[in-house]
């Protein structure tokens, strides 16, 4: 692998912060540590730096609770990607991570029926699923979803890719 | 009963009860490993507190940003004193956010709608009322 080659090529994609590999609580707290101090108005590329955090919050420990809800032992790998494009004006976050392929179809149908809503309506369907107790306190994205959506501009997207072999490559990208 | 306090992290915030004061503080972000292990004795606490004839409390919420788990939590904190409410209890909320904190703004009302009868105030910070 050319370090130089990947590092322009991040560059050119607008990349502001990438972490590939192991993953914790730690780890995520370090991260948002690390953005928080690069900011001092508490903007990213012009854009609120809470919505940034959140969305990364939601997203990672989306990952991680996936991993402790499966109990699956050994370390957690995802990958993490903050970007910016300048000509759109659009500040990007994508999290990636290995998944069994049998629950693509539930994630799937989770974000088409949330990605696409008003800011009212979201809002309100926010406050109906914390009300209800539905999920409560469970582990899995039941308000996670939503909170990410509330925080982007754009409808956010999931991408799947399976490897054959019963896993997949889960992203989840939202903009704002 | 004693007070409540535990420090703030870097990812959750101070909490601070007395009982003397009559009044809670909740600062800081909040995006806990385990959030039911966080809130647990918290919760516990405040169930105590109101237990006992505790005819007042003022609640501050200063939260810069938290996960979604956490909001359910603070959902029921607000359950909790809106009953407390019912049972003739005086209750305050201040609801806290630095003036660009749009989504901790939206948060605050969220919380106003879904409790229309409580007196929660929305105070920006850094500005003198």
């Amino acid at each position: 692998m050319d370090l130089q080659e990947l590092n322009s090529q991040l560059k050119d994609k607008g990349v502001i912060f990438v972490h590939s590999g192991y993953v914790s609580h730690e780890i995520l707290s370090l991260i948002i540590e690390a953005l928080e101090k690069k900011t001092d108005d508490m903007t990213i590329a012009g854009k609120p730096a809470q919505k940034v955090f959140t969305i990364i919050i939601e997203m990672m420990q989306n990952v991680l609770n996936y991993k402790a809800e499966k109990g699956t032992q050994g370390p957690i790998d995802a990958i993490l990607v903050v970007g910016y494009i300048v000509k759109t004006n659009t500040l990007y976050i994508k999290c990636g991570n290995m998944i069994d392929s049998v629950d693509q179809e539930f994630i799937e149908k989770k974000i088409k029926s949330i990605c696409h809503l008003e800011k009212d309506e979201l809002r309100k369907k926010y406050r109906e699923l914390r009300k209800s107790g539905e999920g409560q306190h469970s582990r899995g994205a039941g308000l996670g979803f939503l909170e990410i959506q509330r925080n982007a501009s754009e409808p956010i997207q999931c991408k799947f890719f399976a490897n054959g072999e019963g896993r997949s490559f889960y992203s989840l990208e939202a903009n704002i | 009963m004693s007070n409540f306090q535990i420090d703030q992290t870097n990812t959750t915030p101070s909490i601070s009860g007395s009982r003397e004061t009559s009044s809670f503080e909740i600062r800081g972000k909040c995006y806990p490993e385990d959030t039911p292990k966080f809130f647990n004795p918290f919760i516990f606490w405040l169930k105590e507190y109101l237990a006992i004839d505790a005819s007042e409390l003022t609640a501050t919420f200063d939260i810069q940003y938290f996960n979604s788990s956490s909001s359910k939590f603070f959902f029921d904190i607000f359950d909790m004193l809106d009953e407390a409410r019912q049972n003739g209890h005086k209750i305050i909320i201040n609801w806290e956010y630095a003036a660009e904190n749009e989504s901790s703004q939206e948060a605050g009302e969220d919380f106003i709608e879904d409790f229309e009868a409580m007196t929660i105030n929305l105070v920006v910070k850094g500005q003198t009322l």
